[in-house]
Parts: structure tokens; C-alpha cells; sequence
């Protein structure tokens, strides 16, 4: 029979798919479910069926032949494209067909246990329905044997007793590829957990692949189908921030063909860096340098600048989200305002200029600096009502460009991703270093304008005072609160060395750095051997008469002009950005990498204060990253993760406490999960008291079934060990590979994160006749899914404390690198060690 | 033909039973069975054929072992009633007395959970028995329908859980704290508990003590999985009251 030809018919597949679903159908019903007019046709159809169908007095029914190549429909995706999709989602295939395959690797495996018993033994486990032996499987002439032996003999499963899932699987899945489910191929690891390792006790390793090998055969037949999710990609990305960061990057993609939309804070681009005087070891002024990126940024047609514009919401997810933007009120029509500045000469109210840091003033109505863009006027939304009783401006404007009126804007764009690239702040509390422009006592972004040349005082080094050159200048690196800035505070410092010196070459200058900060730092050496340099650990800013000392350590310092290097602190806006947009926070504040995945990406000082070549590299880094995630049309995801029963739900939320990720969240009174950020480690569902989460492949069904198989290994002190899939398990495997010998009694469980492991597992496994409890994972600083396993070790730590000694000896837990071998071997021989006088005290 | 049912007391404290007596469609239940057994009502000492038997307490002695098994022998099915037939029950505070579900020795078609079981929850199963039909208990815990539950995940964890029982002045229901207990460091084990009850005890101002039991798994391994991961204070971590209320985790026999 060849079913291929049989399942070629879109009208055959209907026929097969609606029996399947509804059981009995008529021969008329049939007609019209199809939507036939002859009977001629469905006659030539039900025929070909042949065997795979059969009629009793009313209707057609499935047969058992029928019902098998359903599964097989199931399965092979391939066959069934089209109209016939909606059947394919339903869960789970009532049959399971399983294949079990023994590799005897070149008689690594073979020489040790017997291959014969090994079959008899599999032969006989449920729903095992064909066992082939290779030589050596991973053959390539071998790889195409087994995939036609899966369907000559229609298996919808298989087991594949071999080495490690570590070394071969991934082409296992690939070419099983359209033949079987990956998530239906289950390695039994019989080399290096087994053969390997046991090598001085042939029967017991012999006995200990059956249940190995068994264990697996379970294990896949409780698998049920995982759904497939497929995104279609928005081909565009907004960018937060219209900086030196934001701006590189959206060259980079929008000549890449990517839409932008470059969404802008403040009325104009540019970010701080346009205030700046120079740029370290490029010497060229920074203004000049970042109104020619201006100028390309404008000038391409993939990109939409938004100025004034801020973030209200976000909605979607990763390649399509979808995001509302507001539009403040600029009050100046950008189209019709041609530049004249007539509104600015008119206008009477002055304040500071926040763009000088606040050293000169400026009038309510302001364009922000020469080369800022849009180059027209704008009016900042604190100061609108005190405009709309003047309104002079509006008068005097011949192009009735000015509007007071005007409102503000919503605007809804269609992204694929978002990245944000708002910058950093400046350290801000410096009370105790009497901060005071005009007296000048000034911090380092202001004495960036004095050197700068559209600065306050042209660019030359003034004192703020009294207008004069400075004789003596000090600066104090790296205030503020981190540590690990040295480095960057230590580039700047050069920089101003430099500038000082071209333009006052006898002025005396004096750099005081902190030597608790250095200590701590790695990045920074000291230099003892310029006298210019002072390393202090106490310092003090006192005033004698109109003279500024410093006093460093007990020796004092005069300084005409003293400028505080400050540091980076996390941007403010941050904290409220993440009401909105999902991203975590390092220990210091600044965004942390691990979100990358959830389509936000983050770009220049908002990760941490960077000088301009990082902040370039960086943001071409992140442009690649997006540019290869916007390159498809379809983002697909075979979702491994959590599955949620909404109805067993009680939204106690101690899931969502215990996700790394946030991947969790209650959202009118319904609890939904994020798919593209849940990495599938199961902290959740060790944690949640209904049956409301679980995974979907690693499911509490199999680790409960594999813990059941594996108890009837009858020998103790037996030894059960929950090894994490990253570290745990490479451990394991790492053991074998070295040939190390331990104790055959152990079985090992993978989990995907041993914060998996829940206190019931341990239970389950004590009452099922284990000794012991090992739980392997990864190191606390190393573990795969940021924080689960010590989610883990609270459990363990507090089981231990209400169980008392009897727990204390029988459950460890360890932490070990993939690489850790014979640490791993040790701990099961000791631990076992440990047991087997536990039961001789017992007994 | 009425169905002939068994009601069996073991280790207990006889509270489910004075429930279900006191529904108030026991006297129509009395009507429609024909009861072969009933301990708690007068003395019997055979053990008959039956359809459903109602097995309430703990087993806690040798004796008690047979005859659960001779029950289970002589019925169709086996109803545990109660947290003590269906977990071990309060008994498992006990360091001197054993105290094990039913479960641990036959086979059970299903539990009525409570201490004692919600009458109107117990009042359902006793009609769904009547009618030969599956027990259906709630799936969710007691949050689900509690009317302090917070979904402001961040405050409802954020505080250091230090007390077992609100301040004695707070009693007063009138003017009570309108905020999830675990918000205000107090002990609630509502999360893991099962719904059925519909929150009587936290309507009172008291904290839920799990007397329904779990839903999954065991109760001492639901106990230890919530507390670690929430903000438990050291001298609670000491107080094994918390985690062997309702049960004993079931070990090697």
C-alpha cells in the first residue's frame, strides 16, 4: 500500500481527517462535506482509500489501518499543507508507535553488555513496536537507513540508545526532519552514563540500560505535540533616543532597507555628545562631527524622525509590536518656520539654558543650539502657560509659524523590534564639594561647553568669575557612586590635559584620583611618576578669602579653577521606561543583556558609561542583531516551555515571583505567559500548587514515570541525581568520556534547570525506594536561567531544616561545571559511600 | 434498589461526620440509602457488601489497617471524608501517634477534603454520590476566589512573612485589614491550598491554615516549595507546625 500516493489528494486527506474527527459519517454527508455535485468522484476516491476505510449499514468508518496513517498525517507535517491545517493543532496522538534503535559504537557498547539480552529485554516494554541494531549509527549511510526504516514501519516515536543527546542529537532531529516530531526523539544515553562508567560491572550496566532504555521509551511515549507559533515580522524598529548611539544605529539599519522610526525626547537630535567640546583621540570637535550624521540621518528616506515625541504604551510581541507614541506641542509649525529667529529677539522672559548645563540664559521661545535639528524654535511645555498670556511672539512672526494653541499628538507605529538608546546621566549630588559654576567650582559637562567653541566663553578657558585664565586648575576624578568607571573618568581626564595645555601652557594642573575607587578597579593604573597626578583618600574643597584649596590628604592644593570629573549614573527615565517597556536592570542600575530576546535591544550609555568608539561598535553589534532578526518574514518558534491551563489557575502569582524572566504576568484576571521571553527552565512549575503550569516537553508526568522505571533497579543504596541540561548533565557525560568509574546505582534525571526540582520530586523519590537525592547544577554565578538555581537551594535548605539529620545525609546538592568530571564521579562515590553506612545503621 | 452505603470513623475527631449529619439534606439522604454500616450512629460489628463507603479520620492503629482493607474488599467504592482520611489530618502534628491517609493502605475512588468539609462542598459530593457520578472538587486554590487577592505580584511577596495570626485586635471584622494577609507579613497558606471553602476563614480576618488540603502533590512538599520562595522570617523556618499540619509526607514503607 502506498500510502503516499493514497494521502496525495487534498479530497482523500479531508475524508481520512473529518472520519477521524466525527467517527461515522454517511455517504451523503460526505458529499456535501466535501462539496462534491457527482457521486462519481467521491466513488474514485472512497475507493482508492482502499483499506484504510470500511462501510457498515449506514456510514464510513476509519480502520485500524485508517486510524495508524492518521497518526502518521499527524506527523508528517509535509503531507498536509493547506486547507487541512486547522486538524494538525489538535493535542496529542492516541498512538503511540515507538522505534527503539541500538547503536553498539564500534563495540564500545557491545564488548561490555550483551546486545541480545539487551533487545529481548526492549522487545518486551509497551508500545515498542520495531528494534534495529547498527554497527555504528552515526554513519552517514546509516543515517539514511533509519529514517526509511521509521516509515516503512510507521513509528511515530523513537528512542535511540546511544551516546549522549549531547554529541548527536541535533542530527538526529535534522534528519528525522518532516518524519518524526523532534520532541518525539528521546536518547537513551547508554555510552557515556552506562558503558562508560561502568566498565568493571558488566551485568549491572547490562541491567542498567534496560532501565535506561525503558525509562526512555516511557518518557516519549507521554509526549504530546507541541504547537507551533509563527509571528509575521513588522520589517521596522523604533529607536528611543536620538543620540550619537540611536543615530548610528539607524543609519546602519535603515541602509539596510529597515524602517526607523527614531523617536526623540528632547525638541532636537543630537543627544550629549553634540554638547561636547572634542572627542578623545579623534580631535575633532564633536558639534562638527555629529551635525554631519545629523545631515545623513535626514537625508534618508527609511528613517522618521520623531523629535519631542515620548513612549505611552506597547503592546505585541517580538516582530510585531505595536507602540503608541505622544507628540508634545513644538508651539512652532516646523513647515512653515523658515529660521528667521525674529520670535527669539522678541521675546522679554529669560531662564537658563539647559543645553549650556544652566551657565547662560536663554528666552522662553529658544532653538536649542545652532546646529540642532529641526532647526526652528520651540517652547518647552512648563513654560506654555506663561506664553499664552504674552503672545508677543506670535504677533511678530510673518510666517504665522508660531501656534500656542497647538496640541498635542498621538501617533501609533508598527514595529518589529525596539531598541533604546536613551544615554546616561550625570552624578548629581555634589553639595559636598560646593558645586558653583560662578565660583568656579565647576563639573565636567559644563567645563565641556567652556572648551567648546559655541560654549559660553568661545571656547576659550575662562574663569566663570571674573572671566580671567585660571593659573591653577584642579580636577577630581570619578565622583559618584561606582567604582568600575575609573577607566572612562581616566580618558577624559587625558583629554582635558590635552586641551588645557594647548591653550594655557603655564597653567598649573593638578588630577586627584581616589584611591579606594582604583583599588577596587582593574581597568586603571597608577602612575606615580607624573608629579601632576595625586592619589588621595580623603579630600576636601575649602574657600580662604576668594581662593579655592584643596586639601588631599592633609596637603593642600590652590586652585583657581576646580572641575569635578563626574560619573555616569543610570538615566532617571529608566525606571519609568519600564513600566512600559519590558527590560531588567544590573546591580548599578543601567539596563542589564539579559533581555535581548524579548525584542528590546539597548544601545550606548545606557548599559554603562562607554566612550564614542565603544558606543559606534556597540551600536553596530546591536544593528547586526537586528538586522538578521528582521531579515525573515516569519519569526517560527517550536515553543519549548511552559503551558498554561488557564481553568486550574488560581493567580496566587508565586510563578511569577519565581520566573527569571518576567515571562509571566496577570492580565485581567487571566494569566498569560510571554513565549518569546520563557526559556523553558521550570522554576514556575516547581513552585505552582495547582496543576495549572507545566512544561511541554520535560513534563512532571515524565520525571514522575522516570523516577517509577528507575526504582526497579533493586540494589541500595540507590541513588537518584537531578542534573541540570547545561551543567549537571555535561558533568555526567564529561565523567564517561574520561572513562571514570563510579557506582552503577545511580540514575540520572535531566531536567532542564535544576530549579525545576521541587520539594515533591524528592518526596516521590524517598517513597519510591531511592536513599538518596543528588541535585547537580550549575555554579550560582554561571547558572543558565540567571537566578533559578538558587531558587533550588532555598527549597533544599529549607527541606533540610524541617526534615532535620535524616534529610541532612540524603539529599546534596552541588554546583559543577560541564567540564568537572571527576568532581562529579567523586561526589556519587562519596555520596554513595555516605548511604551504604546510613543502611548498615539502619539495619 | 437504593444504594447501600458505609460510613466508617477511624482515628477522628468525629467533626466530618457531625457535618454531614447536620446538612441539611440528610434526612433525604438517609431516605434514599440503605446505610449497612454507621459507627458513629450505633454499634456494628459486621462488615457488609456496599456500594460506597465513607471513610472519615486517620489510621493510626495495626487494627484499623484490617479493617480498611476488609472495607475495601466489600465496596464498589471507597470515598475518603475528610482531610484526615484523605491527607492524615491534624493527628500528623503529632510527634507520639502515627497519622496516614487512608490512601497509604487501599485504594481510594476519591476524597471530600475539609476540616470539616465545607458543608455546601460536601452537600454536592454527597448528592453526586447519590447519583452514582464522579466527585468534582474545585482545581484552584484559594486564592482564586479570596476577596483580598492582589494582583500586584511585587507588594503581595515584598514583605518578610513573621507572623502565624493577626494582631488580637484586628479580629474585629468590621473594621479588618482590606489587604491579602501576605501582604502584611502575615502567614496565609491560601496559595496552596484548595478552593471549596470559599475563603471562610480570611472573610473572618484569619489567615488560611490549608485545612482543604492540597491539590497536587503532597502538603509538607507544597509548604516547603511556597516558603522558600517567598520571604519567610527565621523563627517561622523552626515552627514545623507550618509544615506538618494537614499531613506527613509519605515515606518508604
Amino acid at each position: 500500500m502506498d500510502i503516499y500516493s493514497i494521502l496525495s489528494h487534498p479530497f482523500r486527506r479531508k475524508i481520512l481527517l473529518l472520519l477521524d474527527k466525527e467517527g461515522y459519517i454517511s455517504y451523503t454527508e460526505l458529499m456535501d462535506r466535501l462539496g462534491l455535485e457527482t457521486t462519481g468522484q467521491l466513488n474514485f476516491h472512497l475507493k482508492k482509500l482502499g483499506t484504510l476505510i470500511n462501510k457498515d449499514k449506514k456510514s464510513y468508518f476509519l480502520t485500524e489501518d485508517g486510524k495508524r496513517v492518521i497518526n502518521l498525517m499527524n506527523i508528517d507535517k509535509k503531507i498536509l499543507a493547506g486547507e487541512d491545517i486547522e486538524y494538525l493543532d489538535k493535542v496529542g496522538s492516541e498512538i503511540n508507535r515507538v522505534g527503539v534503535i541500538i547503536c553498539k559504537c564500534n563495540t564500545e557498547i557491545s564488548n561490555l553488555i550483551s546486545i541480545n539480552a539487551l533487545e529481548n529485554y526492549i522487545k518486551r516494554i509497551p508500545n515498542v513496536v520495531a528494534v534495529k541494531i547498527f554497527d555504528n549509527l552515526c554513519q552517514e549511510k546509516n543515517l539514511e537507513k533509519i529514517t526509511k526504516w521509521s516509515k516503512d514501519n510507521y513509528l511515530n516515536k523513537i528512542v535511540i540508545a546511544a551516546c549522549s543527546p549531547k554529541t548527536h542529537l541535533h542530527i538526529f532531529e535534522r534528519i528525522f526532519d518532516g518524519v518524526i516530531d523532534k520532541v518525539n526523539i528521546e536518547i537513551a544515553n547508554i555510552r557515556e552514563q552506562c558503558c562508560w562508567v561502568h566498565l568493571k560491572e558488566p551485568t549491572l550496566a547490562l541491567k542498567k540500560a534496560q532501565i535506561l532504555i525503558e525509562a526512555a521509551v516511557e518518557r516519549v511515549a507521554l509526549q504530546k505535540d507541541v504547537q507551533v507559533k509563527t509571528v509575521k515580522i513588522e520589517k521596522s524598529c523604533a529607536i528611543l533616543g536620538g543620540g550619537i548611539a540611536g543615530m548610528t544605529l539607524a543609519l546602519n539599519l535603515s541602509r539596510a532597507g529597515i524602517k526607523v522610526y527614531l523617536i526623540e525626547k528632547t525638541p532636537t537630535l543630537g543627544g550629549k555628545i553634540a554638547r561636547w567640546s572634542k572627542i578623545y583621540g579623534m580631535g575633532d570637535c564633536s558639534i562638527c562631527l555629529m551635525s554631519e550624521m545629523i545631515g545623513e540621518v535626514v537625508k534618508e528616506k527609511n528613517i522618521e524622525i520623531l523629535t519631542n515625541t515620548e513612549i505611552e504604551k506597547v503592546s505585541g510581541e517580538v516582530g510585531n509590536f505595536s507602540i503608541d507614541l505622544v507628540k508634545k506641542p513644538r508651539y512652532v509649525d516646523e513647515k512653515k518656520c523658515t529660521g528667521c529667529k525674529r520670535c527669539i529677539e522678541i521675546c522679554s522672559i529669560e531662564k537658563s539654558n539647559q543645553y549650556e548645563f544652566g551657565l547662560t540664559a536663554r528666552k522662553l521661545i529658544y532653538i536649542p543650539y545652532v546646529q540642532s535639528y529641526p532647526y526652528a524654535p520651540v517652547i518647552d511645555q512648563e513654560d506654555i502657560e506663561t506664553c499664552r498670556q504674552c503672545r508677543i511672539c506670535e504677533r511678530a512672526c510673518n510666517n504665522n509659524a508660531i501656534d500656542l494653541d497647538q496640541k498635542f499628538e498621538k501617533i501609533r507605529i508598527r514595529v518589529g523590534t525596539k531598541v533604546i538608546a536613551i544615554g546616561a546621566d550625570f552624578y548629581s549630588e555634589l553639595k559636598p564639594y560646593n558645586h558653583n559654576p560662578q565660583n568656579d567650582v565647576i563639573i565636567s559637562p559644563e567645563f565641556e561647553r567652556i572648551l567648546s567653541a559655541d560654549g559660553p566663553t568661545e571656547g576659550k578657558i575662562l574663569k566663570l568669575s571674573d572671566g580671567k585664565p585660571p593659573k591653577s586648575i584642579s580636577i577630581i576624578q570619578g565622583l559618584g557612586p561606582f567604582d568600575y568607571l575609573a577607566e572612562y573618568c581616566g580618558t577624559l581626564a587625558i583629554k582635558y590635559l590635552e586641551s588645557i595645555y594647548s591653550q594655557l601652557p603655564d597653567c598649573k594642573i593638578n588630577i586627584f584620583f581616589d584611591l579606594n575607587k582604583i583599588k577596587k578597579s582593574t581597568g586603571f593604573m597608577l602612575d606615580p611618576s607624573d608629579e601632576r597626578f595625586h592619589y588621595y583618600e580623603n579630600i576636601e574643597i575649602i574657600e580662604k578669602g576668594n581662593k579655592k584649596i584643596i586639601i588631599s590628604d592633609s596637603e593642600q592644593y590652590p586652585s583657581d579653577m576646580i572641575v569635578l570629573n563626574v560619573n555616569f549614573v543610570p538615566n532617571k527615565d529608566l525606571k519609568e521606561l519600564r513600566k512600559t517597556l519590558d527590560f531588567t536592570l544590573d546591580d548599578h542600575g543601567f539596563m542589564s543583556e539579559e533581555t535581548l530576546a524579548s525584542g528590546i535591544f539597548g544601545v550606548g550609555s545606557i548599559k554603562g558609561p562607554l566612550d564614542y568608539n565603544s558606543v559606534i561598535s556597540s551600536s553596530n553589534d546591536v544593528a547586526i542583531k537586528i538586522i538578521s532578526l528582521l531579515s525573515n518574514d516569519y519569526l517560527i518558534t517550536e515553543f519549548s516551555g511552559i503551558e498554561i491551563k488557564e481553568e486550574n489557575c488560581g493567580l496566587c502569582g508565586l510563578c511569577i515571583l519565581s520566573c527569571p524572566y518576567n515571562a509571566i504576568t496577570i492580565e485581567a484576571d487571566k494569566i498569560a505567559i510571554d513565549k518569546f521571553k520563557c526559556k523553558g527552565c521550570g522554576t514556575c512549575v516547581s513552585v505552582c500548587p495547582t496543576n495549572a503550569l507545566d512544561l511541554n516537553i520535560d513534563t512532571t508526568e515524565k520525571i514522575l514515570k522516570s523516577i517509577e522505571v528507575f526504582s526497579k533497579f533493586n540494589l541500595r543504596p540507590k541513588i537518584i541525581a537531578f542534573c541540570c541540561r547545561s551543567c549537571g548533565y555535561g558533568a555526567a557525560d564529561e565523567a564517561g568520556l574520561k572513562k571514570l568509574s563510579y557506582n552503577p546505582n545511580i540514575f540520572i534525571i535531566k531536567v532542564p534547570c535544576t530549579g525545576r526540582v521541587d520539594t515533591s520530586l524528592i518526596f516521590k523519590s524517598f517513597e519510591l525506594g531511592f536513599d538518596g537525592v543528588m541535585i547537580i547544577g550549575c555554579r550560582k554565578d554561571s547558572c543558565r536561567y540567571i537566578n533559578s538555581v538558587d531558587q533550588v537551594r532555598q527549597k533544599v535548605k529549607l527541606l533540610k531544616e524541617v526534615l532535620g539529620p535524616i534529610a541532612e545525609n540524603r539529599i546534596i546538592r552541588k554546583s559543577l561545571s560541564a567540564v568537572e568530571g571527576n568532581k562529579f564521579a567523586e561526589i556519587v562515590n562519596s555520596f554513595y559511600e555516605r548511604l551504604s553506612e546510613e543502611i548498615k545503621n539502619e539495619t | 434498589m437504593k444504594p447501600n452505603f458505609l460510613i466508617e470513623s477511624l482515628t477522628s475527631c468525629s467533626g466530618c461526620i457531625s457535618t454531614m449529619i447536620s446538612l441539611d439534606i440528610f434526612p433525604q439522604f438517609l431516605d434514599k440509602v440503605n446505610l449497612v454500616r454507621c459507627s458513629f450512629m450505633r454499634d456494628e460489628n459486621n462488615i457488609s457488601e456496599n456500594d460506597i463507603a465513607l471513610i472519615e479520620g486517620c489510621v493510626s492503629e495495626e487494627k484499623q489497617i484490617d479493617i480498611l482493607k476488609n472495607i475495601r474488599s466489600k465496596s464498589k467504592r471507597v470515598i475518603a471524608l475528610g482531610t484526615c482520611a484523605a491527607f492524615g489530618g491534624m493527628l500528623a502534628l503529632s510527634t507520639v501517634k502515627e497519622a496516614e491517609p487512608i490512601s497509604n493502605y487501599i485504594e481510594v475512588d476519591g476524597i471530600i477534603p475539609g476540616c470539616p468539609p465545607p458543608s455546601k462542598l460536601l452537600g454536592n459530593c454527597i448528592i453526586r454520590l447519590l447519583e452514582n457520578k464522579e466527585i468534582i472538587l474545585p482545581e484552584k486554590n484559594v486564592c482564586a476566589d479570596c476577596e483580598f487577592r492582589t494582583d500586584n505580584i511585587e507588594s503581595k511577596f515584598m514583605k518578610r512573612i513573621n507572623k502565624l495570626m493577626p494582631r488580637e485586635y484586628n479580629l474585629d471584622i468590621e473594621n479588618k485589614d482590606k489587604r491579602c494577609f501576605l501582604e502584611r507579613g502575615i502567614l496565609c497558606l491560601g496559595p496552596i491550598t484548595r478552593d471549596g471553602c470559599e475563603s471562610k476563614c480570611i472573610k473572618l480576618n484569619l489567615p488560611c491554615d490549608g485545612c482543604m488540603g492540597p491539590i497536587k502533590n503532597d502538603f509538607t512538599s507544597n509548604a516547603i516549595n511556597f516558603l522558600s520562595t517567598v520571604n519567610l522570617a527565621k523563627g517561622l523556618r523552626k515552627y514545623k507546625g507550618i509544615f506538618y499540619r494537614y499531613s506527613k509526607p509519605k515515606t518508604k514503607r
